[in-house]
């Protein structure tokens, strides 16, 4: 016999129809961090590897969590682009440590209008949480690249 | 309009609340007492939930600024974080003047009274750390259900407020 299906949990990200964009970006700058991650890892020292990997791993997870999110609410997910090209050449610790700021920034951006672009809780929730990391580790790399200040009032706002 | 019950009505019976005659959620801790027919255009809107962010947008603010003053070590963060701060309070002054055009005729929320400095510089560092962990608290909680633009403005705010965590770390 069989049971009724439990509803989903009313905190479950759902993505709806207007917020499939803007969380397309969001997957899409995921997948650029990844690779930021993996180019700057090179040039930033041993000191700096537990932070890489830690951020490797969070934006992997973050990068399967939305593309399973975007598959099962029927939405066309967002793969890696086949290369990317650095804003800067990275040729030491200064310029690793500011692609990942760069990197950071814009997966900041992206989840922060995720929030603009829906009303699901749950949605807002896990991109407040990326919003929030991605402002974190822009304030570490900063920091490492001597960018001064090291936090912005406003993480992921559109600088006029 | 018939008056409403008052309590020497009937002194023995619970009296019927004037509340429960309203409808909507009136904040009746800040209503002013109840003058008779007509009350329900006089009651003041429920505070807008911005208000309490700048409240404790301004008061870190007077933290911060009391810290960079007294301890020389932590200025420079302490001056930072009230940079960011201030950013916050005057957003979402912006925001609250904007939803209420009337806000600035009437008196505003007064600003909590500024923490007293602390005694050492531990504590300095851990009170201005203590206090952006609570407001990016404050901020996370309010981002699920906030109107879309409030939702990125306050999301912003509470990530800010993070950042600001991993300064003083």
């Amino acid at each position: 016999m069989s049971s009724p299906t439990a509803p989903p949990p009313s905190n479950a990200p759902r993505i709806d129809a207007g917020a499939r964009d803007s969380v397309r970006t969001a997957l899409a700058a995921e997948h650029a961090a990844n690779w930021a991650y993996g180019l700057a890892g090179a040039f930033l020292g041993d000191a700096a590897n537990a932070a890489v990997n830690a951020a490797l791993a969070e934006h992997r997870a973050r990068r399967d969590t939305t593309d399973r999110l975007l598959r099962e609410a029927g939405a066309e997910s967002v793969a890696a682009q086949p290369s990317y090209t650095p804003p800067q050449p990275v040729t030491d610790k200064t310029s690793a440590a500011a692609l990942l700021v760069t990197a950071e920034t814009d997966v900041a951006t992206a989840w922060r209008s995720v929030l603009e672009h829906t009303d699901n809780p749950g949605l807002r929730v896990m991109a407040l949480e990326a919003l929030t990391t991605a402002a974190v580790r822009a304030v570490r790399w900063r920091a490492e690249a001597g960018i001064t200040p090291t936090t912005v009032p406003f993480p992921g706002a559109p600088t006029p | 309009m018939s008056p409403l019950p008052t309590a020497d009505a009937t002194p023995a019976r619970p009296v019927v609340s004037r509340r429960a005659l309203l409808f909507g959620a009136v904040t009746l801790a800040s209503a002013p007492a109840l003058a008779g027919c007509g009350l329900l255009d006089e009651q003041p809107p429920p505070p807008d939930p911005l208000e309490e962010l700048r409240g404790s947008a301004l008061s870190d603010v007077a933290l911060a600024e009391s810290i960079a003053q007294g301890f020389a070590e932590l200025k420079s963060n302490a001056e930072q974080l009230a940079k960011d701060r201030r950013a916050h309070a005057e957003a979402l002054e912006t925001e609250l003047n904007r939803a209420r055009p009337s806000r600035t005729t009437g008196a505003l929320p007064p600003s909590p009274a500024p923490a007293p400095r602390p005694p050492n510089q531990k504590a300095a560092s851990t009170a201005l750390a203590r206090a952006m962990l609570a407001a990016q608290e404050q901020a996370a909680a309010l981002v699920p259900t906030l109107p879309r633009h409030r939702a990125a403005l306050v999301g912003s705010i509470s990530a800010c407020c993070a950042g600001l965590r991993e300064v003083l770390t």
